[in-house]
């Protein structure tokens, strides 16, 4: 099982490793070695369909921005009419192969950022806090939950309207589903509130039943990823780890060792730790 | 002795005509410096990073011509953005002369190098231009400055350009078609006679490295080698690398996938 922390350390640096170039080998190795991980340690009740579906939602946005807005380059496709000021133009093969870039970069951030969702529980990362800041990841997190619990709401009151005859989805009908579900989540609100005090929140430090210290294969991940941050940090200052255009002509990017090496410290975690 | 004559005849004005007649595709220096010279002209010049300097001489018709048009009428290769058009500003320098290699779709990217605009009127000396190159107004006998500098400022100013149009031929007048985004640079600067390279610079400096060419659409696009990732010469063994990097962690990621469906 891995230490919350010690996966809070990977994610954090895998994410500034990803920002620190926009070449885009550097993105794509990146990317690779945040799936493996998510892949590899996920709970087995959690799926990697809705990561996989919002990284291509990310690639088809980031795609058509940069088609219908990013003129620059100097190979013309096509050119399209301009109905609005601003989209229209030629459309060039080095503004789809930056917008593709862009993707590799929010897909890179958003694989970074995944397994702290797909790995962990909820209560585990209140539990990796420290002790100052328990109360507010308390409330964060119990807000958090409240917003799936809101949008269950929505759909359960929409129904029943329907079933009633109601209309729902014309301006007029919103109100009939708006009021109760706003008056649902206030309710629920209480409840949660009420629950927490009944379990004593608030009047005592949080009790845990067994403190989990941090593994050897915890500490080795930590090392690996401050070693790969670090690495990059240090590549990019001294010009090793060089940013990425396509314009004004598109060039083959050249492969920095430096995100091969950082790519291979961030799969450490695939190696060391098992699945929960 | 008829032929022996008739050969050293031959021979003499073939001298002669080697010795008086232009070479083709090299222009007499002297009739088009003494052109330039003659009508209106502005100079020219780059400075790159490195130190390396490119000048140019324009000549042109009227009064006054505008610096986006004495640079493309200089032959030395450019590239603008209409990114900050739309607030009157004009166009933005991105590129001058294959520096830099690349940059944003914005033309800056906020911590790197930009493109000092200088004007020389009249020989006075350097000085920062107060309006852009779209907008600013060169008349005869003024200079054109681009350095190449960081966003801290520049160490020094170029050097002078006041000779600059006695040893440069003067280049076509500069056309008042409206500029295109992007300059197609001749394959050679060096070699067009339209400007030239100064042994000033850096032997890494991007005017100083060997080029390369691709046609784009009837269009060379000249870039400097330097700092070129992947040579002309096609993918290097570092793409293969990367390629087979990121298959290792594809088949790592399958391996994973029918794992963990197994421990199902």
């Amino acid at each position: 099982m891995p230490h919350p922390r010690a996966l809070l350390t990977w994610s954090a640096a895998a994410l500034a490793a990803g920002l620190l170039s926009t070449n885009p080998w550097h993105r794509a190795l990146l990317l690779g070695a945040a799936l493996n991980v998510s892949i590899a340690l996920r709970r087995h009740d959690s799926t990697i369909a809705p990561l996989l579906a919002g990284l291509g939602f990310a690639t088809v946005i980031a795609l058509f921005i940069n088609i219908v807005a990013s003129h620059a380059g100097v190979h013309v496709l096509v050119v399209l009419p301009s109905p609005v000021q601003g989209f229209g133009g030629p459309v060039t093969l080095e503004s789809i192969v930056y917008g593709a870039t862009t993707a590799l970069g929010i897909a890179a951030a958003l694989s970074a950022a995944a397994p702290v969702a797909l790995v962990l529980e909820g209560d585990d990362l209140v539990d990796a806090l420290p002790r100052r800041l328990e109360r507010t990841g308390a409330a964060v997190g119990s807000a958090l939950t409240l917003i799936p619990r809101l949008m269950r709401s929505v759909s359960d009151i929409r129904d029943a309207q329907r079933l009633r005859g109601l209309p729902t989805a014309s301006r007029a009908g919103i109100h009939t589903v708006l009021l109760p579900a706003l008056l649902t989540a206030v309710e629920d609100s209480v409840q949660l509130a009420e629950a927490m005090e009944v379990r004593g929140f608030g009047g005592a430090p949080r009790q845990r039943w067994r403190s989990a210290p941090l593994s050897v294969a915890d500490i080795a991940v930590m090392t690996a990823a401050v070693t790969a941050i670090g690495l990059a940090v240090v590549a990019r200052w001294s010009g090793t780890l060089i940013d990425w255009y396509p314009f004004p002509a598109v060039t083959t990017p050249a492969v920095p060792l430096v995100s091969v090496v950082v790519a291979v410290l961030l799969l450490v975690p695939v190696f060391v730790w098992r699945a929960p | 002795m008829m032929l022996g004559h008739r050969i050293v005849v031959a021979l003499l004005v073939t001298a002669a005509t080697s010795l008086t007649a232009p070479v083709a595709g090299t222009p007499a220096a002297a009739t088009l410096c003494s052109a330039a010279l003659q009508g209106p002209h502005v100079a020219v010049l780059v400075e790159h990073s490195g130190g390396a300097v490119v000048t140019g001489c324009v000549r042109f018709s009227g009064t006054s011509v505008s610096g986006l048009e004495a640079l493309a009428a200089s032959g030395i290769p450019y590239s603008t953005s209409s990114a900050y058009a739309g607030s009157g500003n004009g166009a933005a320098i991105c590129a001058v002369d294959g520096e830099p290699l690349q940059y944003p779709p914005d033309c800056f990217s906020g911590q790197d190098y930009y493109w000092q605009i200088l004007v020389d009127h009249g020989g006075t000396g350097w000085k920062p231009s107060s309006r852009g190159i779209s907008s600013l107004t060169l008349q005869n006998g003024d200079a054109l400055g681009l350095h190449y500098i960081p966003q801290s400022g520049a160490t020094s100013l170029p050097p002078d350009p006041g000779h600059i149009c006695d040893q440069v031929p003067a280049t076509q007048s500069p056309s008042h078609a409206p500029p295109t985004t992007t300059r197609a640079p001749a394959a050679t600067p060096a070699g067009n006679g339209a400007h030239h390279v100064a042994a000033t610079g850096s032997p890494t400096s991007p005017s100083d490295a060997p080029e390369v060419t691709s046609e784009v659409k009837g269009i060379a696009t000249s870039l400097p080698a330097t700092n070129v990732v992947a040579s002309a010469a096609g993918p290097s063994a570092g793409v293969f690398a990367g390629i087979c990097a990121l298959g290792c962690l594809g088949g790592l990621m399958a391996g994973n996938l029918v794992l963990r469906r197994r421990r199902r």
